[in-house]
């Protein structure tokens, strides 16, 4: 096991009703810290199910899953887990449309028992901020754009400063200039905090951003490339 | 708790907000209803309580097999006989009697042996006119009957066919049984009512109260068609009071019973449909115990806001069936009740944690990944 690496995972298999659908078989990976990973594949092929057996949002039949050479099994509270080290950024947004955008962050970040309310709210402005939406900070859900909606839901996920961030096709829903802002800020949080992110995509300008591209083929992880693809030309 | 987490669930609220309203207008009912049915028992009971209390009456004897004090007969040779136990110090009886008045189908006639002695210890306060006096066929009128009858001072009425009987004074009392009767002496009241020589109930004081169990045994045993109770007792004995007092909790559980259940579908169906939200909260970190907390705050919002609302509307309501109904208003209090807002209180704080634990250790019970899918 490479000695940066955040997550490892090995032999992990998972399958659904009793069997008859096998999602994931034998996956055996390795996540750096400092480095972003695109997932790939066509649909149904396992990425989303990866994502979340590494979210802890899923169970795993057979293998174990080590997070800085701790196994997940010995986590006692998977919640503190999940609040202090992984951010989820969804295809949708999933933001709360009861909130307004600014609640949607604090929602996160009021869990963090080290930091006051007014601290709290602050670092809801200065993400809101970061992700050019301090004019939104009042606005509902329903009152905002797919692209704010997104880069809010990207905001909630960063709140808490989560050393692995797992995106299930974040720009799935948003046109190519908002791709394009997604994707900057996301490499800038890597860049900034050596923090990972692994994202299952389609879309070529992910691969793009990517250090490391996975392929996946039903269930099974076929090819893991390191070398950068070169499709800069594509921004 | 957050603030964030309070704003939640009051937006939660508002999100089904039309939902929200006929739960929290249930609620608001069924606590009307239990604070009207809870004040009569409570309030009944008090009355009665406060006047045998309050005036060192330790014994109170009526027929052995009446079920009401209006059906209790004794006759006078067994009073007299009674009279001879050692330990009585003082004592006044009462013959309570219904009549039929113009068009009201039934009122409270009180026939009294010492009119003064009653009326100290009912607090009884002459409004208009003149006590009782002397005279055959006077009548003192409570002033709920007095108003609802159009009845004034000087005014000559039939309870009997053949007699007429004069109103000489209204009465007002803080028990308000007795201001919706009418009240004339023991002998008037005996012929009026065609009981001659009976009274319906003897109040004892004794010499030395440590002595009552005594004295009841006594009774008791010797004087087969009479039942002597302990002056505390009374309340529960009844017949009619039991039944308002138990009518009325059994209502009061049946209250809360319904409650429940309203704000239980209310709240499973909420947490139905957000499991996708469950699950999203729960990606961001939030603990199971954390998501049931936002919906018994939820819960106890919607049951405190209705059941502040129910007790504080079952005020103008007792108020206008005291001013409409008299026949039930003798049961009603005249003040705010404060034991009633402390059951309120607690009532509320169990409609709203049973209507939401279940629901929502049901609904947090979910496959994460499995709710995020959820469409």
């Amino acid at each position: 096991m490479n000695k940066t690496s955040i997550i490892t995972i090995k032999g992990v298999s998972k399958s659904y009703d009793n069997g008859l659908i096998q999602a994931l078989t034998d996956i055996n990976l390795s996540l750096e810290k400092g480095k972003i990973y695109a997932l790939m594949g066509p649909s149904g092929c396992g990425k989303s199910t990866l994502l979340n057996i590494i979210g802890t949002l899923d169970t795993i039949d057979s293998g174990s899953i080590l997070y800085d050479n701790i196994s997940l099994d010995k986590v006692g509270s998977l919640d503190k887990f999940r609040k202090y080290f992984l951010g989820f950024i969804f295809q949708f947004h999933h933001l709360i449309s009861v909130l307004t955008l600014k609640e949607n962050i604090e929602l996160a970040l009021f869990l963090d028992k080290t930091i006051t309310l007014s601290q709290c709210e602050e670092k809801a402005l200065a993400l809101l901020k970061e992700m050019g939406l301090e004019h939104r900070m009042n606005s509902y859900v329903s009152e905002i754009s797919g692209g704010e909606r997104q880069r809010g839901a990207i905001a909630r996920a960063l709140a808490n400063s989560p050393a692995l961030l797992l995106a299930d096709e974040p720009t799935g829903s948003v046109d190519s200039k908002n791709t394009k802002r997604i994707l900057d800020i996301l490499k800038e949080y890597v860049k900034l905090k050596q923090r990972t992110i692994l994202i299952a995509t389609h879309d070529p300008y992910v691969v793009a951003i990517a250090d490391v591209c996975i392929m996946m083929e039903d269930g099974k992880i076929v090819s893991i490339n390191e070398e950068k693809i070169n499709n800069e030309r594509l921004f | 708790m957050s603030k964030i987490v309070f704003l939640y669930a009051i937006r939660n609220l508002g999100r089904t907000r039309l939902r929200s309203f006929f739960t929290f207008f249930s609620v608001a009912l069924i606590i009307m209803l239990y604070t009207i049915l809870t004040s009569v028992g409570n309030s009944f009971t008090k009355q009665i309580s406060t006047v045998l209390n309050e005036q060192n009456i330790d014994i109170v004897v009526q027929a052995k097999y009446a079920v009401t004090p209006v059906s209790s007969i004794i006759k006078d040779k067994t009073v007299k006989k009674l009279l001879k136990i050692d330990e009585i110090d003082r004592y006044d009886s009462i013959l309570i009697g219904r009549k039929r008045i113009g068009t009201r189908k039934s009122t409270f006639i009180l026939g009294v042996s010492n009119f003064k002695i009653f009326s100290q210890r009912l607090g009884l306060n002459i409004v208009r006119g003149k006590t009782l006096g002397n005279n055959d066929n006077e009548v003192l009128v409570g002033v709920k009957i007095a108003q609802l009858l159009n009845l004034n001072i000087g005014d000559k009425f039939k309870l009997n066919s053949d007699k007429d009987y004069v109103v000489v004074g209204l009465y007002s009392s803080w028990l308000n049984l007795l201001n919706s009767s009418i009240l004339s002496n023991l002998i008037d009241v005996q012929k009026l009512l065609k009981r001659p020589n009976q009274i319906s109930m003897i109040f004892l004081t004794l010499k030395d109260s440590r002595k009552t169990a005594k004295v009841l045994n006594e009774i008791n045993v010797n004087f087969k068609n009479l039942r002597a109770i302990e002056s505390q007792q009374l309340p529960n004995d009844l017949g009619p009071l039991k039944s308002v007092f138990y009518f009325s909790r059994i209502v009061s559980i049946l209250t809360v019973v319904i409650a429940v259940f309203v704000l239980l579908n209310t709240f499973a169906m909420a947490i139905n449909e957000r499991t996708k939200e469950i699950g999203i909260l729960f990606a961001i970190g939030w603990s199971r115990k954390i998501i049931i907390q936002i919906f018994l705050v939820e819960a106890l919002m919607l049951s405190f806001a209705g059941g502040l609302l129910g007790f504080l509307f079952s005020f103008p309501v007792m108020y206008l069936i005291q001013k409409y109904f008299t026949n039930i208003s003798i049961y009603l209090p005249n003040s705010l009740d404060i034991s009633v807002l402390v059951n309120v209180f607690f009532m509320c704080l169990v409609i709203g944690i049973l209507s939401a634990i279940f629901p929502a250790l049901y609904g947090t019970k979910l496959e994460v990944a499995k709710a995020l899918r959820d469409e």
